[in-house]
């Protein structure tokens, strides 16, 4: 039997085709614009006296103060210290959570006993335990990661069990066709299939996490971090610590830009097969 | 031309000793006496009722029949995924419990069956990764002779949905395959392709079938493919689907898009294979 198997339709082999570099770059240059923009809006307001320079100094000054805060070694272990309980936060968060999201997606009476719970719990503002925390286990880093936890553990816990439902049962049927078991369809279909799902809640969690460790920091007196230095230094009332709470601020929106910009990039190289992931990027 | 007797008599001679007799043992499928209802009481859905059949080894038989006709139904009993709610299947002198040993699927969906966080050739190997039977190096050759017996050498690094949907069917019929069946299901492998498309990969499947020395089950609501494919053609009724007829087609070999189409027995055959599926004699 003579068959020919033109393979006509998609480009030559060999050469993966990759999304073009150039839209990716004209978003980072508008970004970028937009930045610029309002750093001069805020300069141009702070100099021209429209408001008290003292509350709202010039954007080049809170720029240069946010460098030079580097040099401080108490600014670094402040910074430092937020890292930490955020990294440990969120490696404990997906320790639980998505664990958690699988056997709750998996398992429907699983899902249906916990929810419940799930929702009495839920809606427990992460900085309303801070009291209690506090209380417990004092004003160290236990009580953050507690806090902090708590917090994102939500996002990832759901999203994990989104993902695990949101499985095609076409391909698990695809894979039991194969002779593969229950344990193997769980293994090789249904963990990748929610992966880029975890990947999402992992994003929202890390938003969350940093924003609640900050805040943390700043209410919970006697604690470390980016948020301690900002309540330390408000209590001076003077202009030169107003520039340091707002340089501090500044760096506490950098740490939150790079953070971002790490998981997009693991999003970007570990789940570019996912249509979703792609369409974002 | 017609040829219901034969098989319906094996099928019968089998029910009546309660298990396979002596030379059907040797079928590569029966069905015998195979039903299966959908839900109970008034929302029930009589899908197929008594179906009885036999095909022999190294046999190509189309399942033709009105759209919703219970044909799935009927191939996913012979796949094992459905438990018929009366009578039974067997495969190669098996009675099927589950998913039948040396058995594969093509399902209809194939961006649906392949999985898009696996490249080509994994998604290939992907029926032998579980199975400690295959070492790895001889892995690499299957899933090497099975992507060249479709045509999609040099496409092994590219992810399914960088391929057009007839490369996607093609990735999907070298996973079947890849797992060397003496069974090959087809559940309406060529809907969702063009037209010059599904010539090509209804060649390609003449092709591999000699190569490979299977069984195959083609469903298919395409008449003209039943008839062109196949050496019978099982007639199925609207739901609930019973056996209308089963029609030996001889056609010259090796079977050709342009001179077989043009053959009066072909011409003869589908509108035959037509009228019974309109039901005007």
């Amino acid at each position: 039997m003579a068959f020919a198997v033109q393979p006509s339709i998609a480009a030559p082999p060999g050469r993966a085709p990759r999304a073009r570099r150039s839209p990716r770059r004209t978003a980072l240059w508008r970004g970028l614009a937009g930045v610029v923009g309002l750093a001069l809006v805020l300069e141009i307001v702070s100099r021209s006296g429209l408001v008290n320079p003292a509350f709202l100094p010039p954007f080049s000054s809170v720029l240069t103060k946010s460098v030079l805060l580097w040099g401080e070694a108490d600014f670094r272990a402040d910074v430092l210290a937020t890292l930490l309980t955020y990294l440990y936060g969120m490696l404990i968060a997906a320790a639980i959570a998505i664990p958690l999201g699988m056997v709750l997606g998996l398992f429907g009476p699983a899902y249906r006993a916990a929810r419940a719970v799930i929702e009495l719990m839920r809606p427990i503002p992460p900085v309303a335990l801070v009291p209690l925390v506090l209380l417990v286990l004092g004003a160290g880093l236990e009580m953050k990661l507690v806090i902090v936890v708590f917090a994102a553990v939500w996002p990832i816990m759901f999203n994990t069990l989104y993902g695990v439902h949101d499985v095609d049962p076409y391909a698990k049927e695809m894979a039991r066709s194969f002779g593969v078991g229950r344990f193997g369809v769980v293994r090789r279909v249904v963990l990748p299939s929610a992966a880029p799902f975890v990947m999402t809640g992992i994003r929202i969690a890390s938003s969350i996490a940093l924003i609640v460790v900050i805040t943390v920091e700043l209410i919970a007196g006697g604690a470390q971090g980016i948020g301690a230095f900002i309540s330390r230094e408000r209590a001076f009332s003077d202009a030169e610590s107003y520039l340091a709470v707002l340089a501090a601020t500044v760096t506490a929106g950098l740490l939150g830009l790079v953070i971002n910009l790490v998981i997009g990039w693991v999003e970007r190289r570990w789940f570019s097969w996912d249509s979703t992931t792609r369409e974002m990027s | 031309m017609t040829d219901t007797s034969l098989s319906r008599s094996s099928a019968g001679a089998a029910s009546a000793s309660g298990g396979p007799a002596a030379g059907v043992a040797t079928a590569a499928v029966l069905v015998d006496h195979v039903s299966h209802t959908y839900g109970r009481g008034d929302s029930a859905h009589h899908a197929i009722r008594d179906l009885a059949f036999s095909v022999q080894p190294k046999e190509f038989v189309s399942i033709v029949g009105p759209s919703g006709a219970g044909k799935t139904t009927l191939l996913r009993t012979l796949a094992g995924l459905l438990q018929p709610t009366e009578g039974a299947v067997w495969v190669n002198g098996v009675r099927n419990t589950g998913v039948p040993e040396g058995m594969a699927m093509v399902f209809q969906d194939y961006s649906r069956s392949l999985l898009p966080w696996l490249s080509v050739e994994r998604n290939v190997a992907f029926p032998l990764a579980g199975s400690h039977h295959v070492p790895k190096p001889e892995r690499r050759a299957i899933v090497a002779e099975a992507l060249e017996a479709v045509g999609l050498k040099g496409f092994e690094k590219r992810y399914p949905w960088q391929l057009s949907g007839g490369m996607q069917q093609r990735v999907a019929i070298a996973r079947a395959l890849a797992y060397r069946p003496k069974l090959l299901l087809m559940d309406e492998p060529f809907a969702s392709v063009d037209a010059q498309t599904r010539e090509g990969l209804e060649d390609l499947v003449l092709s591999i079938r000699d190569r490979y020395e299977m069984t195959i089950l083609f469903v298919t609501h395409d008449i003209d493919e039943s008839v062109y494919l196949a050496d019978r053609v099982l007639v199925l009724s609207r739901p609930p689907a019973t056996l209308v007829e089963d029609i030996r087609v001889v056609l010259a070999e090796p079977r050709d898009q342009i001179t077989t189409r043009e053959d009066p027995e072909f011409i003869q055959l589908r509108g035959h294979v037509a009228r019974l599926i309109h039901g005007s004699h």
